[in-house]
This record gives structure tokens, C-alpha cells and sequence, in this order.
């Protein structure tokens, strides 16, 4: 019996060690060691199965509970004012309204890149072009200097356009 | 913080910074309307002018067309023009254009606009109306009275006959 006890308890710390071991066979070997017939050659094992099973005894006292939550700082309330909420909702809406902005105003730069689009690709046709539209503004200036004039805003702009 | 103002800001002012002239910014529905012929030369345009060598080109002309930023041409031919005449006149005075001169020739009422202040103007335009025909041209950049008065004087131009060479875009 003993001899037969002694090969199981070998075999059961051998796998123990190993970590091998079930609940079941665990329980056996802490039933074993604190049972307080033990094989002087287990002696060594008897305070780490022992104190395991003290360990496992501890109780917490209902006071530890609340003394660690005591320990524990609340966790923190993120205040923030209501200048802020509104400071962060205006810039906010600023940002859209921006955005808005800036699609609406490419929108209606689509639309008028038609209207600059250039007529001509030779620049000696424009340079007719502009040089006849110069001529026509200067010739009829200059008519209107020797026709009646028949109405003239600003003195001071009509002496501009007298040429003698 | 700082530089989103500056952001914000300068999107505020973006519109001003484009120069436009009277036709882009009031006439623009005409622009698209194909009664209407159209002619458009951009600031870039003027850039290259000033800067090639096209040969005979006019020294009084060139330095004038330095200081241009735009030339456009608004015209419509075989309808009365009298009507968008008038349009436009109210138009151009409610968007504060100084009326420089006008006068009446053959039917046709003719009338000049000028936008900034003294003898240097930002835009100098000519608006011709008659039974038969509307024409508006218009020009942008700094320009000096004086010497687009002076022009006539020198280049061997009829400004009639511009009318025919504007071509359609």
C-alpha cells in the first residue's frame, strides 16, 4: 500500500512539475501532503503544497473592498464650459461655411471660364484686335471733342480729352 | 489659430482680387447668348503681346497696351440696340461707372464710362447704340486718357471698320 502510494504520489508530482497534472490529480497530491502521513523522500514538497492550500484559505474582508476603492482616485470629469462648446461649434460652422464657400465660388468659376476664355491664339490678331478697339475709342473721343457735346460729367475729366 | 484667420480672411477678399470688367461682371448673360458676337483678350494675352516682337507695332499702342490687363467686345448686329442701351446705362451708373461723354451720331447714341478716379483710369468703356446695331467695348488695367485721346492723332486706323473685323468667338 505504502509502496504503491509512494509510486503514485512520485508520479503525480513528476506531471505536477511538468504541469501535467488535472484538478483532480492536483487535489489528491494537496489531500495527500496535508494529510500528514508523508514519505519522508516528499518532505521537501510538503511546504509548497501546504501553503498552497493555506493560501487558498485567505479570506478578504469585506472592508478591502471598499478601502482599495478609497485608494483609487475618481476617475476624472472632463469639464468643459459652455465658451467652449461654442467657441468649437462656431469654428466649426465657420469651417463648413467655407467649405461651402469655396465649392460654390469653383462652381461659378467653371462657369465664367468660358466667358474668359481667350479669342485669340495669335497674339498679332489680338494685337489688331486691341490696337483697332484703341483707335475706335480714340477716334470717337475725338469726335465727340469737335461734335456737340451733349452731355459731360466731371469738368476736370473733359480736359482730359482735349488734345489741342 | 492665428493662421486660420489669415486663411478665412483671405478667402474673404479672394473676389476682389480678380479685376473684372463691366461686361464680365454686369453683361455676362449676353456672353453666352449667340445673338451676340464676343470677342475676349485676357491679361495673359496682353503679356504676350507686350513681350513679342510683332513688327510695326504702333510705340504709342505698346505703351499703352503695357498697362492693359483685359480688352472685351460685346456686339449684336441687325436688331435695334436702343433698348439694351438703356439697360445698361442704368446698370453701369447703379455700379458707380462715371459717365465720361456722350454724343449722338448718325441715329446712334454713343457713351463713354470710366471707373477710378483722375485722368488714370481702371476701365474705360464705349457704348454704341443705333437702330441697327449694340456695340460695347470695354478695357481694363491703367489707363491714360490722355494718351488713348492722343492715339487718333497717330494711327492711320478707322475705328468704323474695326466693326467688321470683330469676329465671332
Amino acid at each position: 500500500m505504502e509502496a504503491i502510494n509512494r509510486k503514485e504520489i512520485e508520479t503525480l508530482l513528476q506531471r505536477y512539475f511538468e504541469a501535467e497534472t488535472d484538478v483532480h490529480e492536483e487535489r489528491r497530491l494537496k489531500t495527500y501532503f496535508n494529510s500528514g502521513e508523508i514519505d519522508p523522500s516528499f518532505e521537501v514538497y510538503r511546504d509548497f503544497f501546504v501553503l498552497t492550500h493555506h493560501d487558498q484559505s485567505i479570506e478578504i474582508s469585506d472592508a478591502f473592498e471598499r478601502r482599495l476603492m478609497d485608494k483609487i482616485s475618481p476617475a476624472p470629469v472632463i469639464r468643459i464650459g459652455i465658451r467652449r462648446v461654442l467657441a468649437i461649434a462656431a469654428s466649426l460652422a465657420l469651417i463648413v461655411a467655407a467649405g461651402w464657400w469655396v465649392i460654390s465660388q469653383r462652381n461659378s468659376d467653371e462657369a465664367t471660364q468660358v466667358v474668359m476664355e481667350d479669342t485669340y491664339d495669335d497674339p498679332e490678331e489680338a494685337y489688331r484686335q486691341v490696337t483697332a478697339a484703341l483707335a475706335l475709342m480714340s477716334s470717337t473721343m475725338d469726335k465727340g471733342q469737335q461734335m456737340t457735346i451733349q452731355s459731360v460729367a466731371p469738368a476736370q475729366e473733359l480736359d482730359v480729352i482735349q488734345m489741342n | 489659430m492665428k493662421w486660420f484667420l489669415s486663411f478665412a480672411i483671405s478667402l474673404l477678399f479672394l473676389p476682389l482680387f480678380s479685376q473684372e470688367d463691366a461686361i464680365a461682371k454686369h453683361f455676362d448673360q449676353y456672353l453666352s447668348d449667340a445673338t451676340f458676337k464676343s470677342v475676349y483678350v485676357s491679361p495673359k494675352m496682353f503679356d504676350v503681346i507686350a513681350t513679342s516682337d510683332i513688327e510695326k507695332m504702333d510705340p504709342e499702342v505698346k505703351a499703352l497696351i503695357k498697362n492693359l490687363r483685359g480688352l472685351r467686345v460685346l456686339q449684336r448686329e441687325g436688331q435695334s440696340g436702343v433698348a439694351l442701351y438703356k439697360e445698361a446705362n442704368k446698370k453701369l451708373m447703379a455700379a458707380k461707372y462715371d459717365e465720361l461723354m456722350t454724343l449722338n451720331e448718325n441715329n446712334e447714341q454713343i457713351r463713354f464710362y470710366t471707373m477710378g478716379p483722375g485722368k488714370k483710369v481702371q476701365e474705360l468703356l464705349l457704348m454704341v447704340a443705333g437702330p441697327n446695331r449694340f456695340l460695347m467695348l470695354t478695357m481694363v488695367g491703367d489707363i491714360d486718357l490722355n494718351a488713348v485721346a492722343k492715339l487718333s492723332k497717330n494711327l492711320n486706323l478707322q475705328g468704323a471698320d474695326y466693326l467688321d473685323k470683330v469676329k465671332s468667338r
